[in-house]
């Protein structure tokens, strides 16, 4: 949540400074990203939600937190409401315009944050309103902010090729119209190539190649040398958003997953790679003991690896965990864990295949790379133009 | 309008806080209860979980007397702090029927011997089916079922001595 | 060349002791990453033999998983059928996984049903309402579309829709 309103702050800024409009909502959104990291953190400390992520059930810490948050949100928001009176309203906009595709931004991203509390809390309030008990997970968030989420990811493509203060539809199609072009034909590739693609997958993968094409585009016919380094930076960053896409899409896509109960000496195959299981050996760590599995791997006819993933079991208190064991790769990740023994003697093992995965971390690395040169760029072109000034 | 829609944030802030602080105040109720209270004990029949008591089936708890089904586990560390005060139910003349659950033949044997028995039949669940069509959720749990085969009422977790009055008086109430 | 692995943590559920309470539910530790140390001649005799002989005194069952538990279905489009709908199930005895996600007992027994009942021809959708008919809507990771859920369900399009609302003030009208 604080990352959906901190990215709708930083666009909206650029039209603040840009164009000097969008002020009160300007400031209504560093409101609320703030607010949003304050709520998370009560939500996670204060055992109100029972979820993977919440590591502290403590009630009265979570009171702490709860006045904390009545003071600085509480207080933020009777300030915003008292003052934003004397915020000049800024200038209006063209609805085809770089102000416009930025303030459809604002309300995506918006959308998006308000459905993600809402589902978050929903549980809460329907306890508490009425004592049902309800959970909310994936299939309400993939249904109710998925294509909202893709149709920002479009926007995003068209946004950066729109020009301030006023454009013309006809003129946009024509920038656009390789890209569009371009996620036709992976469409069609895509439908012929791979059938029984999920749709969120099959759209998720499209739009990905489209928008990475689209967010290239504001380079075409320019001299790139000269290219201001914010240019670069929103250029990178959004082609990270397309690429990290990719990654999730091809992880929804083609993640392949062979569960076997083999013995030693068995050969199990995931994905394009061979996996032999050789032995099982008894391990001992600093407060557990295990059991770990000696698994050689091929692909084809490259280079064995070995993966040896343990069941430790730890006797204060008695738990038992499993250590995955990963081999990340450049076209993706191979998982493999171990689990119990049957009576025959025949172990459990797990094995995944995730390709394209490790683009959702290459994305977030271009994202952040793009940030840190809009930042140095934004740096470099506030000195010149005191040394100017100076000058002058 | 405008000035309506500024105060709006604040508005739904205090809505949170005021969920939120309810939900604080109340313990976390972790608790699934069983939806099937009220209806009919479903059909099932299973194997016995040891030689030395008859298997249980639906149709034995359609007997015309109210009946305890207790779904137990010889793995199960509060089934042994309860089993006392089953005894002690049983001693008052409550029949007691036994699911257990995800286990050994010799486990239950041996639990049995070491914590006493107040079994009539005990059937043995292995894949948690009988517990899900119950709709437990976890060992030990206690459903009295009345002569008809309606589930009546039901106990989550283990009978500690306190609860003891109010499961015979569910059980009096299901005659 | 031998490569090795990274290690990471998948945490490991255990089952329910009601006992305890909610919380003391307990998470598996997970390890620091690095590498075990490695045992050699005398003290892997001792590691084995302690391996071997411990009689765990954790509160799970003896008996193997369920046969469908971690086994998949022979026809890949009633697996994935399958996977699909476990993904969308709560775990019972868990802190917040899917049966799908999750190593308990329990959650292995529930997606043995899952998986027999689809090889047997149930739909995805009427497992799922038999699981609501016993434990409440809690066990679906899906709500139901139910009064008490309009406004969740409502909530993107009700956001949307005043968010065009609020910004159609900053565009231009035409003033004639």
């Amino acid at each position: 949540m604080p990352w959906l309103a901190a990215t709708a702050l930083l666009h909206s800024v650029t039209v603040l400074a840009t164009r000097d409009g969008l002020r009160a909502w300007t400031v209504m959104l560093a409101v609320v990203a703030f607010s949003m990291s304050m709520v998370g953190t009560f939500l996670v400390r204060s055992g109100i939600l029972t979820s993977v992520h919440s590591f502290a059930v403590d009630p009265k810490r979570g009171a702490f937190i709860l006045v904390l948050l009545a003071l600085y949100i509480g207080g933020a928001l009777i300030l915003f409401g008292l003052r934003v009176g004397t915020v000049k309203e800024g200038s209006t906009f063209e609805p085809v315009s770089r102000e416009g595709a930025l303030v459809l931004n604002n309300l995506l991203l918006s959308a998006i944050l308000g459905i993600v509390l809402v589902g978050t809390l929903y549980p809460l309030f329907a306890e508490a309103a009425t004592g049902e008990k309800l959970s909310v997970g994936p299939p309400y968030f993939n249904t109710a902010a998925g294509p909202l989420a893709l149709i920002l990811v479009a926007a995003m493509a068209a946004g950066p090729l729109l020009r301030w203060r006023r454009d013309r539809l006809r003129e946009v199609a024509k920038r656009i119209a390789l890209p569009i072009l371009l996620t036709g034909l992976s469409l069609l590739a895509l439908v012929l190539l791979v059938p029984g693609l999920g749709i969120l997958p099959l759209l998720g993968l499209m739009l990905s190649l489209g928008v990475g094409a689209a967010s290239l585009a504001p380079l075409w016919k320019r001299n790139l040398l000269r290219t201001p380094l914010f240019t670069w930076g929103m250029v990178i960053s959004h082609l990270g958003i397309a690429v990290a896409l990719a990654g999730m899409a091809s992880e929804a896509a083609f993640t392949r997953e062979t569960l076997v109960a083999a013995r030693v000496g068995d050969s199990v195959a995931v994905g394009p790679y061979r996996l032999t299981f050789e032995s099982v050996d008894p391990l001992a760590g600093p407060n557990w003991t295990a059991v770990e599995a000696k698994l050689v791997v091929r692909r084809g006819d490259g280079d064995p690896f070995v993966l040896r993933p343990q069941s430790r079991m730890f006797s204060s208190p008695p738990t038992e965990t499993n250590e995955a064991a990963i081999a990340t790769r450049l076209g993706g990740q191979l998982y493999t864990v171990i689990g119990k023994p049957d009576s025959g003697g025949r172990w459990q093992l797990r094995l995944w295949w995730k390709p394209f995965v490790t683009l959702i971390w290459f994305g977030g690395a271009l994202v952040a790379l793009g940030g840190l040169l809009a930042l140095v760029g934004r740096v470099r072109r506030e000195r010149r133009s005191a040394r100017q000034e100076a000058f002058a | 309008m405008r000035r309506l829609l500024i105060w709006l944030p604040l508005a739904v802030f205090a809505a949170f806080m005021v969920t939120v602080a309810i939900g604080l105040r109340k313990p976390a109720e972790t608790e699934i209860r069983s939806r099937m209270i009220g209806k009919p004990m479903p059909d099932f029949a299973l194997e016995p979980a040891v030689a030395s008591h008859p298997p249980l089936a639906a149709a034995n708890l359609r007997s015309g007397k109210p009946r305890l089904v207790n779904v137990f586990a010889s793995w199960c560390v509060p089934c042994k702090a309860e089993a006392p005060q089953l005894m002690a139910l049983k001693r008052r003349g409550v029949p007691i029927d036994g699911v257990a659950i995800r286990d050994r033949s010799e486990d239950v044997a041996r639990f049995l011997a070491e914590w006493g028995d107040p079994f009539d039949r005990i059937g043995s669940d292995p894949a948690s089916r009988v517990q899900f069509a119950l709709g437990s959720s976890g060992v030990p749990e206690t459903f009295v079922v009345d002569g008809k085969g309606v589930i009546r009422h039901q106990h989550i977790g283990d009978i500690r001595p306190e609860n003891v009055p109010e499961i015979l008086a569910a059980w009096e109430a299901a005659k | 060349m031998i490569e090795p692995g990274t290690l990471q943590s998948v945490r490991v559920e255990r089952s329910r002791d009601t006992l305890s309470s909610a919380a003391e539910k307990r998470q598996g530790a997970s390890a620091p990453l690095g590498w075990a140390p490695r045992l050699r001649s005398g003290r892997t005799v001792v590691a084995t033999i302690l391996v071997l002989t411990s009689t765990p005194a954790f509160a799970q069952s003896a008996l193997p998983p369920a046969r469908f538990a971690y086994a998949q279905l022979e026809d890949p489009r009633q697996e994935a059928q399958a996977r699909a709908l476990m993904e969308t199930l709560r775990c019972l005895v868990c802190q917040g996984q899917s049966i799908a996600d999750s190593d308990a007992d329990m959650a292995g027994d529930m997606r043995s049903l899952v998986r027999e009942r689809i090889a047997a021809g149930e739909k995805p959708e009427a497992i799922r309402s038999w699981l609501v008919d016993r434990y409440g809507a809690w066990v679906s990771y899906k709500p139901p579309v139910e009064p008490l859920t309009w406004p969740l369900w409502a909530a993107p399009a009700v956001m949307v829709a005043l968010g065009l609302w609020l910004a159609r003030g900053r565009f231009r009208r035409k003033t004639r």
